[in-house]
């Protein structure tokens, strides 16, 4: 049975919740991440911020606008040793693209479980072993 | 004038057809980096779109014998190249989708010619001056 812990990415990066949304562009630009997860001062995670939730500050002045105006609020849980087929379900019954995997104690972020690593992970295929993994001959 | 599809959007469109098996989907997204592959019919009409967490309904099956025309979403939303930024940036929020398949205005009208992803907007929105996000461009003389 594979679980979350094999297939998630550990490590998140994060931002503050008083983080501008044009900084948390240039995170995700930098980063090439598609979201951010948002903390408050003592480093419990609040939510996570995605792509579509800065599309909703598309127009306005992207440094007036912090992190914590379009977060969305951090709901669902999953432990690292929860089976993939947990988080999978999850991932399409709350139809989002990111599922933060939180440490038991104190509620802070451990990991991350995107729709694109579970592809990933369908494909056969782990970082950087793609070239190796497809037969480019005909 | 309003800021259009055509400037941010990208030209060509990853494809596959409706025969092709999920396994080959995941690579090609894989391999490309992205989170869609349009699925097209064998006139090169869209026939649908896969997307990352649509590939999720495939798991625990064979993914060599099941193909894109199983899980494919039929109902592509799709805009053209000179639609106003704003208006396709409030369908993708309303749909909550992060993609938008671009189609020419003049016929063919059911071939994909691009694609604006919810990703190309935020590197915009990182990289560009706050005039340059406002909806209407200063008239340049």
């Amino acid at each position: 049975m594979t679980r979350v812990r094999e297939v998630m990415h550990r490590g998140v990066i994060t931002c503050h919740l008083q983080t501008p949304i044009k900084e948390v562009a240039q995170i995700m630009d930098a980063n090439r991440i598609r979201s951010v997860v948002v903390t408050d001062d003592e480093g419990a995670v609040c939510g996570i911020v995605s792509l579509i939730s800065i599309l909703k500050a598309w127009g306005k002045d992207l440094t007036k606008i912090t992190a914590e105006d379009i977060l969305q609020p951090y709901t669902v849980t999953i432990s690292p040793e929860s089976p993939i087929e947990e988080a999978i379900k999850l991932l399409q019954k709350k139809r989002i693209e990111h599922l933060v995997i939180v440490s038991p104690e104190g509620r802070r972020a451990v990991g991350i479980l995107t729709t694109f690593d579970v592809v990933q992970h369908m494909a056969g295929m782990q970082a950087g072993t793609y070239r190796s993994s497809i037969d480019w001959k005909d | 004038m309003p800021k259009l599809v055509r400037e941010l959007m990208r030209r060509g469109a990853l494809t596959c057809t409706l025969d092709t098996s999920i396994k080959e989907v995941a690579q090609i997204m894989v391999v490309n980096r992205t989170r869609y592959v349009v699925v097209t019919d064998e006139h090169n009409a869209i026939a649908g779109i896969i997307s990352a967490r649509s590939i999720l309904k495939a798991w625990g099956r064979d993914l060599d014998k099941t193909k894109a025309k199983d899980i494919l979403l039929p109902h592509t939303v799709t805009t053209t190249p000179d639609t106003p930024l704003a208006d396709a940036i409030k369908e993708m929020k309303r749909r909550r989708i992060q993609h938008l398949v671009i189609v020419s205005a003049r016929p063919p009208h059911k071939q994909a010619v691009g694609i604006l992803s919810a990703s190309d907007l935020v590197v915009h929105m990182a990289r560009s001056k706050p005039k340059d996000l406002t909806t209407k461009r200063e008239e340049k003389r």
